[in-house]
């Protein structure tokens, strides 16, 4: 059962601004979703495997980083060639 | 009280290109936001790919600190959300790191000692911001995100440093490692950066987060070891909680932040298979590391153990030593360990900007003897001016010339003496009753109208000689 | 590019969100041959929403390799198509941009979230269209619009320039109204790029043969089981039987991770999203953040206002899946299933060649018809598996049901594409004659 707080909690962690009308009904849909997750909790004695995977690295070559004008083409004002973001503190 | 120190040490690793993408890695004095793409601005679409020199430096440096490295590893994304980070996460290790359990031999409190490693794993820097508007409440946040994706390594070690004296020379050691190995470049600014975990023994852990210099850790931890020695004393109990280092203030703040209490929700990486690295730590040959040249240097140039250890601190350091030893090896060692390194410690220069002819030059003035020490010093001082202020300087032949510290000539010299004598009966006389200070009144005469070229305790000698000689 | 494609389409089921009018194109094997592309593939200088609000404005400044693939085969790229937003749902419904509706039956969804696509081409908009599959969403919507589209193997095309939202599972591919279109498309767009470090050089250079006699079919019981409407079942056991027909060996089987393949799905797809999701800040692009705020207020707010409620249901979802002490309930048990459904593929394909049955559970629903999560989720059952295992899978037309397409989807081993493209074409001609 998960509770409207623990959706609080939940958007808490993601960063994620909701209405009070969703939290409602998250709370409903994710208890739903979940309950449908729980199958997960009979599988045991298997381990995910990525022998089949292998790695490609890239070699330590330079290569022309994008010009500047196309690094800012897509914010409305930059600062001395800097992005802007909001204060941190 | 015993002190517990371990360290977390961020390393830049000084590769051609960034770590997952093509931009050049020498951003220092770049214009911001020049040296990105598509990958290091975590554009929507882009996708990490491993730069296979990172991986090998990473390798060199758990080689050298004597690590074992697992067959496979794994990358993982660190997810937290900050305006440095343009994915929303960072690239790192988590689980299973790089290389695991090694160690670093460093000159403890007590004698050697052996400083465990817990691991050494790979990440990728953040970007650089900037605070705009001043104060306490910045207005904006300013980004740069040259910076984001360059290689980094962290190295995590044991709780083994008992003091924060410990905790420098370990650093000391450590950067001169990789330094030797050649992977990283200790003048870049902010190739290092250090958290530090540290606890009285019984009492609860303190993390000091991102100290960004060497002087700075020690210091940091010294005010912690008093602040928390204090505390306990008037029975105030220790908080287990994250500090910053204020630099300009010496001082560690409690930092209000909930950052300790981040849950980072790792997960392997999907853009990055494992990166399997058997075999390629056999085929690494590692260079000549600290401890090794330290023992050459008592060998090769019958250096003290105390001139090996400070020769060898640094590559640059030790390889300026080797280029100016073959003048005279005792007397170049002397010059570079106890008198080059104060003169730019004072001036903030590296060895770098000495030039290894003109010091060499100075060293044979030297050993011919035609100069005495302190003329010597004042010749290295005015040299290192020069260089400090236009990027060169004249040949030591030609300052001693132009400033007339040569030492005089034997006759001169007895002439002054003579003339000294004469005009001071007083003090001949005291010298004659036996007061000593009257000797040192008369060598300061002489080295007065000698300036400075003579030898005092040579002139000692003379000034005896002479007032004997009045006597007789 | 000298030649120029003149693009005015009548766009009554908005497939498109960006059209362009006069498409330059040049020399190549799809020389003048209009395009459209899903839009979370990268596109420089076009915009690429991804469906979303959240990147409204965005117009990136480097192509997918897929794009530079197609354009330099000389194709007449004409527009962006609709989708849900960042490929999360199985409709069309959830996209910023209003939903697409299906040609066969204006009242219905295309499926999704390559419904503009699939829309584009059976409306006759485009011949062949780029798609992305993450959990169906080529095979879907191709389905549900009665035409051919093609999720191939898991490392058989970049994914660099596609907008991640489950990096393990998708994959961009063809969409088209013949087998031999798609596997045109699937030809140009399969070079290798080392800038995916889970591509593997492996181009398909393939001309589809039609064959399939002496084929070795499974078909598992669980891809017909209580979900499906038993008259798209019927369709697809005649379209199997005509298979059959065609000389190929029909053999029953079971895959028992099929209980397991949904949850382990979603979990994997909703985490994997939660972490991919999170650099929508408007630092860099996008609706510019609001420096009024402090940083968490606006990095809150955009999320809470930039996202669709699906989009952020599944990022809460994954964030919780992958938080501190519910990782080894959610996400390490979904990756442990995922290996089930892999060891199941692989056991299976050591006795048979290909695997066949529905795409789809049902046909198209009507617009507005699911609104309950988890049952939407339900009708990916059929598709997800292959996207867990990384194996080829076409979904080809196979009859109606009521006037709606039904697919029949075929699945081969990792790297046999082109066994499953030979089947599909064969296929594909008997039913033709």
């Amino acid at each position: 059962m998960v509770t409207e707080k623990d959706v609080i909690s939940v958007a808490s962690l993601a960063d994620i601004t909701l209405t009070r009308e969703e939290e409602a009904l998250f709370a409903h849909q994710f208890t739903t979703i979940l309950r449908y997750f729980d199958v997960l909790d009979t599988v045991s004695g298997v381990e995910y495997d990525n022998t089949g995977e292998v790695n490609i690295l890239r070699e330590d070559d330079v290569q022309e980083s994008l010009p500047r004008e196309l690094v800012l083409s897509n914010v409305p004002s930059s600062e001395d060639g800097y992005f802007k973001a909001p204060r941190v503190m | 009280m015993t002190v517990i120190i371990g360290l977390e040490i961020h390393c830049q690793l000084n590769t051609r290109s960034k770590m997952f993408c093509g931009c050049a890695a020498g951003y220092q004095d770049s214009e911001p936001n020049t040296h990105v793409c598509p990958v290091c601005l975590g554009l929507p679409g882009s996708l990490p790919g491993i730069n296979r020199t990172a991986v090998m430096y990473a390798l060199k440096v758990a080689k050298a600190l004597d690590c074992e490295v697992p067959p496979e590893s794994e990358f993982s994304r660190k997810n937290y959300f900050y305006p440095d980070l343009p994915k929303g996460f960072q690239i790192t290790q988590y689980d299973k790191p790089l290389a695991v359990r090694g160690s670093l031999l460093i000159d403890g409190e007590d004698g050697e000692k052996a400083v465990r490693i817990t691991r050494v794993h790979m990440e990728e820097d953040p970007g650089r911001l900037v605070h705009m508007g001043g104060g306490d409440r910045p207005r904006y946040t300013l980004v740069d995100y040259n910076r984001s994706g360059i290689p980094l390594i962290e190295i995590v070690t044991e709780p083994d440093l008992r003091s924060p004296k410990e905790a420098r020379k370990f650093l000391n050691k450590l950067r001169a490692t990789l330094e030797y190995l050649g992977v990283f470049d200790s003048d870049r600014e902010g190739s290092i950066r250090v958290d530090a975990n540290i606890s009285m023994e019984g009492h609860a852990r303190v993390e000091i987060k991102n100290i960004s210099s060497y002087k700075g850790v020690e210091k940091a931890l010294t005010f912690e070891v008093t602040r928390q020695k204090n505390a306990i004393r008037r029975g105030v109990k220790i908080e287990r909680e994250t500090r910053h280092f204020v630099e300009a203030r010496g001082v560690t703040t409690s930092s209000r932040s909930k950052e300790e209490e981040n849950d980072y929700r790792y997960f392997p990486e999907p853009d990055l298979p494992p990166l399997r690295v058997s075999g390629w730590v056999e085929d690494i040959e590692l260079p000549e590391l600290p401890d090794a040249r330290r023992q050459r240097f008592i060998d090769q140039y019958a250096c003290s153990p105390e001139h090996a250890r400070t020769l060898t601190g640094g590559i640059r350091l030790a390889g300026f030593y080797e280029e100016v030893a073959p003048v005279d090896p005792p007397l170049a060692a002397t010059w570079v360990a106890d008198v080059l390194l104060g003169e730019l410690s004072y001036r903030d220069m590296g060895i770098d900007s000495v030039p290894v002819h003109v010091f060499r030059e100075l060293l044979e003035i030297l050993r011919a003897g035609t100069i005495t020490d302190k003329n010597g010093v004042d010749v290295l001082r005015t040299l290192l001016d020069q260089v400090r202020e236009r990027q060169e300087c004249e040949s030591p032949a030609a300052c001693i010339v132009r400033l007339d510290l040569g030492k005089k000539a034997g006759g001169e010299i007895d002439r002054i003496i003579n003339t000294v004598v004469r005009s001071n009966p007083g003090a001949v006389s005291d010298v004659k009753a036996g007061k000593k200070g009257a000797v040192h009144f008369l060598v300061g005469q002489v080295m007065k109208e000698t300036r400075g070229r003579a030898d005092p305790a040579e002139l000692n000698r003379l000034l005896l000689e002479e007032i004997d000689r009045l006597e007789g | 590019m000298d030649q120029v494609f003149r693009f005015e389409p009548k766009d009554r089921y908005n497939a498109f969100i960006t059209t362009r009018n006069d498409v330059p194109f040049g020399e190549g094997s799809l020389s003048g041959i209009p395009l459209a592309v899903k839009d979370n593939i990268s596109t420089a200088g076009i915009p690429t929403t991804c469906g979303s609000a959240i990147l409204e404005g965005y117009i990136p400044p480097y192509d997918a390799h897929v794009i530079s693939c197609i354009l330099r085969e000389g194709c007449a790229l004409v527009g962006k198509t609709n989708m849900d937003e960042f490929g999360m749902g199985t409709t069309t419904e959830n996209s910023a941009f209003g939903p697409t509706l299906n040609p066969a039956d204006i009242s219905r969804v295309p499926g999704g979230s390559s419904g503009g696509s699939a829309a584009a081409v059976a409306a006759g908009m485009v011949p062949i269209a780029l798609g992305t599959d993450t959990g169906g969403s080529i095979r879907c919507p191709s389905a549900f619009c009665g035409i051919v589209g093609m999720k191939p193997t898991y490392g058989r095309v970049s994914r660099y320039g596609l907008v991640a939202y489950a990096n393990s599972l998708e994959l961009i591919g063809p969409m088209a109204r013949s087998v031999q279109d798609v596997s045109l498309l699937l030809k140009v767009i399969s070079a290798y790029d080392p800038r995916d470090a889970t591509m593997t050089d492996r181009p398909y250079l393939h001309t589809p043969a039609a064959k399939v006699a002496g084929c070795r079919i499974g078909v598992p019981e669980e891809f017909f089981g209580s979900g499906v409407d038993p008259k798209v079942a019927s369709v697809v056991w005649d379209a199997i039987e005509r298979l059959e027909g065609m000389g190929a060996e029909i053999v029953t089987c079971r895959m028992p991770s099929m209980a397991y393949a949904l949850a382990a799905y979603y979990v994997i797809c909703m985490s994997e999203a939660s972490s991919n999701l999170a650099r929508f800040d408007g630092v860099r692009y996008g609706p510019p953040a609001d420096t009024r705020k402090t940083w968490h207020e606006s990095y809150s707010d955009r999320r809470g206002t930039g996202f669709g409620a699906e989009v952020r249901r599944r990022i809460m979802l994954g964030t919780f899946a992958l938080s501190s002490g519910y990782y080894g309930k959610y996400y390490a048990k979904a990756q442990a299933a995922r290996q089930m459904v892999r060891d199941d593929f692989q056991r299976l394909f050591s006795e048979v060649d290909l695997l066949a049955g529905p795409t789809m559970p049902t046909v198209a629903f009507r617009l507005g018809e699911k609104t309950d999560p988890l049952s939407m989720y339900l009708s990916d059952i059929l598709t997800v598996p292959a996207n867990l295992a990384g194996i080829p899978a076409i979904s080809i037309p196979c009859g109606e049901v009521e006037g709606m397409p039904v697919g029949l989807q075929i699945m081969g081993p990792r790297f046999h594409d082109e066994n499953v493209i030979d089947a599909a074409f064969a296929y594909e001609l008997e039913g033709r004659s």
